[in-house]
């Protein structure tokens, strides 16, 4: 990895340890409260594509070869 | 007929009791977790009510749990979006404030509710990727608990910290040694030009009764977990490397304060360990002699009515935090009961800080044996909990500098109390040391000041019998008790070159130095 990547991952890093404290000693943690739930969307829509691959599959063949809309195998 | 094929409904109460299990995982090592259980109850059944209530309005259970889902969203992760965005400005409009917020949250809610309410299609495939997205998030904190849990026990099975040089000798007369600790107490020049507050009489008092007050102490660390660990171990945290960083893991840290050198000398030399409770779980020691606190200390049990910090802190992150700021439902006497469970977490912070100002004075009298007395009190670090006066607060000041002012106001005029009754009482003549860990806790951005500030610290050493003109003006807390151990108990430590860093790491940092 580069140094200025480094960097980047660094400063990112500082930002959600940082950013939000407020209390005596405890951390709110809403940096990694939101990247989590970042993470858990990405995957979910991961899991979507896995869930609709027929009709992701069915979208991208209409699209590519210009053929108007025809039944869903499944719907 | 149609067979149902409808999905198990998992969502809401995974995406519920989430917000729980974050804070619990960020916070792991602070706090006991049986602090989160009744959190974690509460999210669950507020999850299920949010549901049902719903779900006799829709008919539908995927609708209902959809717009549950949603609706719980919005509700945990708005005091999160407020701190993220409490320094975000475009000119003068701030991002992170009540005005600009609650409207969009109130927008969002409502679209959320009318668009639920028009979907026509079936949800359920959209109910199984929702679930398994909430188990998904479930597990980051979970393995992040767990990680803490080895950590730590990796960290306690090793002995960290050990020094070469021989162990100090047990002396016919053994001075009684205080280290209070005063968590955040800035450097008096620090205090004047940022505060506004001139403490040079608070000084002078401390001068007259025999206490070396260095004009440019400088702690080695700007953070507690280092600072405690550095001082009380008596070495920087380098790894013997010489780098300008700190090469052990929070884990280590904890460890070495919790079991530190120091507390193992002074055992050894048969003296009686005296301390604290701080009110939190890193920073206490766990086999004093004597662990002091408030008889009514143990607020955070299952059947206590009033919120524990954890909760406060559940509150502070969620759509709670628009009734804790807003007070008008707060403020008023008929509903003093309320305030009095929201505010319980600073009230018991308030009475911890003030027991330990209390007892410190009493020692000479309770505990007549030579003993070493550490008292770590979080104070004046905020949270701002007593005026100059010393009259209770229930909210923080608007004004934190102001605040901060007036919390160090306080705390000056218990201490030269304390100093006095402890002096006055001994039968010989006792070793003082009244420290703070770092520089303020504010917010160093909001207020264009350097963040390298915060390693100018308050010290003030009473060393019987010491020629004071041999300590540097830049004496430092990891020079501490090799001075005491050598130059009291026939030790042979040594003093170390003094050296400040940022952070985890940066340059060696010294900062400029006004009165001297």
């Amino acid at each position: 990895m580069s140094q200025s990547w480094l960097d980047l991952v660094k400063t990112a890093g500082w930002i959600i340890s940082y950013l939000g404290k407020n209390h005596a000693y405890l951390d709110p943690g809403s940096g990694s409260y939101f990247l989590q739930l970042l993470i858990a969307s990405l995957m979910g829509g991961l899991f979507a594509l896995g869930v609709f691959r027929k009709k992701v599959i069915a979208f991208f063949r209409r699209l590519i070869s210009g053929q108007k809309d025809e039944e869903d195998s499944d719907s | 007929m149609k067979k149902d094929k409808s999905p198990f409904i998992l969502h809401p109460l995974l995406f519920g009791i989430y917000p729980v299990l974050i804070l619990l995982a960020n916070n792991f090592n602070e706090l006991l977790w049986t602090n989160s259980i009744r959190s974690l109850i509460s999210s669950g059944i507020l999850s299920l009510v949010i549901y049902l209530t719903l779900l006799l309005f829709l008919k539908s259970p995927q609708k209902a749990a959809l717009l549950a889902l949603i609706l719980l969203i919005l509700f945990y992760s708005y005091g999160h979006l407020y701190y993220l965005l409490r320094n975000v400005a475009f000119g003068d409009f701030v991002l992170g404030h009540h005005r600009f917020l609650g409207p969009i949250y109130l927008i969002a809610g409502i679209l959320a509710v009318w668009l639920t309410i028009r979907i026509r299609r079936d949800t359920s495939r959209l109910t199984v990727i929702l679930n398994f997205a909430g188990i998904v998030l479930v597990v980051f904190p979970l393995i992040q608990i767990l990680i803490s849990i080895v950590l730590t026990g990796r960290a306690a099975a090793s002995h960290i910290v050990s020094l070469e040089e021989p162990a100090p000798s047990k002396l016919p007369t053994s001075p009684n040694v205080y280290y209070i600790l005063v968590d955040g107490y800035p450097r008096a020049d620090f205090i004047q030009k940022y505060m506004g507050l001139d403490i040079s009489p608070f000084i002078n008092t401390l001068s007259q009764v025999g206490f070396f007050v260095p004009t440019c102490s400088q702690a080695n660390y700007t953070d507690t977990r280092f600072s405690m660990a550095s001082t009380l171990n008596m070495t920087y945290l380098d790894r013997s490397t010489g780098d300008p960083e700190v090469l052990y893991s929070g884990y280590e840290l904890d460890f070495m304060i919790k079991e530190n050198l120091v507390q193992e000398i002074f055992t050894d030399l048969g003296y009686t360990i005296v301390t604290f409770e701080s009110g939190y779980r890193w920073l206490d020691w766990e086999n004093s002699d004597f662990h002091l606190r408030p008889s009514l200390s143990r607020e955070n049990t299952f059947f206590n009515v009033r919120l524990n910090e954890f909760e406060q802190l559940l509150l502070d992150t969620s759509l709670g935090k628009l009734i804790l700021d807003t007070q008008f439902l707060l403020t008023q006497d008929a509903l003093s009961p309320i305030r009095r469970i929201v505010h319980g977490p600073r009230e018991a912070h308030r009475n911890r800080v003030l027991f330990t100002l209390d007892e410190l004075p009493r020692l000479e009298q309770t505990i007549p044996s030579s003993k070493f007395v550490y008292a770590h009190i979080v104070f004046p670090h905020p949270p701002f909990i007593v005026d100059a006066s010393g009259n209770p607060l229930n909210n923080d000041p608007p004004n934190e500098l102001a605040a901060y002012a007036e919390q160090i106001r306080y705390l000056n005029s218990r201490l030269i109390a304390i100093v006095d009754s402890i002096i006055r009482n001994s039968v010989s003549p006792p070793i003082i040391i009244i420290q703070g860990d770092h520089g303020a806790t504010i917010d160093y951005d909001k207020h264009n000041i350097p963040e390298s500030e915060r390693l100018g610290i308050f010290s003030a050493y009473y060393l019987p019998g010491i020629d004071y003109g041999v300590l540097q003006e830049t004496f430092s807390p990891v020079n501490n008790f090799r001075l005491i151990f050598d130059t009291y108990f026939e030790g042979n430590y040594g003093l170390l070159e003094d050296r400040s860093i940022i952070g985890r790491q940066s340059p060696y940092t010294r900062i400029s130095c006004v009165g001297k």
